[in-house]
């Protein structure tokens, strides 16, 4: 990675967020403080397509480890692997803009998307799941004890349209349900129409909570 | 980032878009337009005139071409109507530009020194 990524989040940062790079380790992370005075290490990627595990476990394996890696461009894709490595580790990921919502945690390791915290821990609580796993960092996995698994998309949107079904399937490929992420606004109805011609559904949660039962 | 400035940022990014851009509404919404100091992304919702100009801006737009990842929300405008996304989401419209913010300055202005004579 060159330098010149880490450099553009660093300038970022400090312009743009309210943060302050206090330094750099030997390993290059960025050492990120909060106007409280919190500071922790964040880890910088520039892969482009998928972020995946070999990406990601060299970063825990010298003396300083970071809490939070992040990648650039945000649209890469995180694997499972990738994501399931960074927890293990006590550590979060994300994009440029995850920086601040870590830091105003005061425990930057133990930010986790609360969308998808939300989703995976109600998901894992049906009993008819046997599991729930990562397989991108917008898709899971179900498992489920009666029923073939079932992959499901999250989309942040509020209001869930077309496109964002059709984006969907540009970016994760094959799954079963698109799941609206907000519990406010409405699926529109050529989203429905959109995820029936890829052969999936679009979904509210309450919706969904039903379907993982059938 | 300032509101302001986000703003002045996204219309010169849709001016740049040309014709891929012509037709369609930028609306701003979310915790940038109320200036928070902490806003970890830039909501946008583009209303469409088609699919395909929703697919084409989708591809046309980097989310990390400002200082904070910008957020997509692409509708058309008939999506848009039947759940009132502008309305519901208190989306502030900001291109294309009826008027400049100048224009509309110096037009207030010279009502407001047309009724004090």
């Amino acid at each position: 990675l060159s330098n010149s990524v880490r450099d553009w989040v660093a300038d970022k940062l400090t312009t743009d967020q309210a943060l302050e790079v206090v330094s750099r380790t030997p390993e290059d992370f960025l050492v990120v403080k909060q106007p409280s005075g919190y500071s922790f290490m964040v880890a910088v990627l520039g892969i482009k397509n998928v972020v995946e595990h070999a990406h990601v476990a060299p970063l825990f394996t010298g003396s300083n480890q970071p809490e939070l890696v992040i990648n650039v461009p945000s649209k890469a894709l995180w694997s499972g692997p990738a994501i399931d490595h960074i927890h293990a580790a006590s550590a979060a990921f994300g994009t440029l803009g995850d920086v601040s919502r870590a830091a105003r945690t005061g425990d930057a390791g133990s930010y986790r998307n609360k969308n998808m915290s939300f989703f995976i821990n109600a998901i894992r609580q049906h009993s008819n799941v046997t599991g729930v796993s990562y397989i991108y960092e917008r898709v899971l996995g179900v498992q489920r004890r009666s029923g073939p698994s079932l992959n499901v998309v999250v989309v942040d949107a509020y209001n869930m349209s077309a496109e964002d079904v059709r984006n969907a399937k540009d970016r994760y490929g094959h799954f079963d349900i698109v799941l609206k992420g907000s519990s406010y606004g409405a699926i529109t109805y050529h989203a429905e129409q959109a995820a029936a011609l890829v052969g999936a559904e679009a979904l509210t949660f309450k919706d969904l909570i039903r379907r993982l039962g059938k | 980032m300032r509101c302001a400035e986000v703003v002045t940022q996204l219309r010169g990014l849709a001016s740049s878009l040309g014709a891929n851009a012509e037709g369609s509404e930028w609306y701003l919404f979310g915790s940038i337009l109320r200036d928070d100091a902490y806003a970890a992304d830039i909501d946008l919702m583009v209303l469409c005139g088609s699919d395909e100009q929703a697919d084409s801006l989708r591809r046309a737009i980097d989310p990390d071409c400002l200082g904070l990842p910008i957020h997509l929300a692409f509708l058309t405008y008939r999506e848009a109507a039947e759940v009132s996304a502008v309305q519901l989401q208190n989306a502030r419209p900001i291109f294309p530009m009826l008027f400049s913010e100048t224009q509309v300055f110096r037009a207030r202005t010279t009502i407001v020194a047309d009724r004090s004579r």
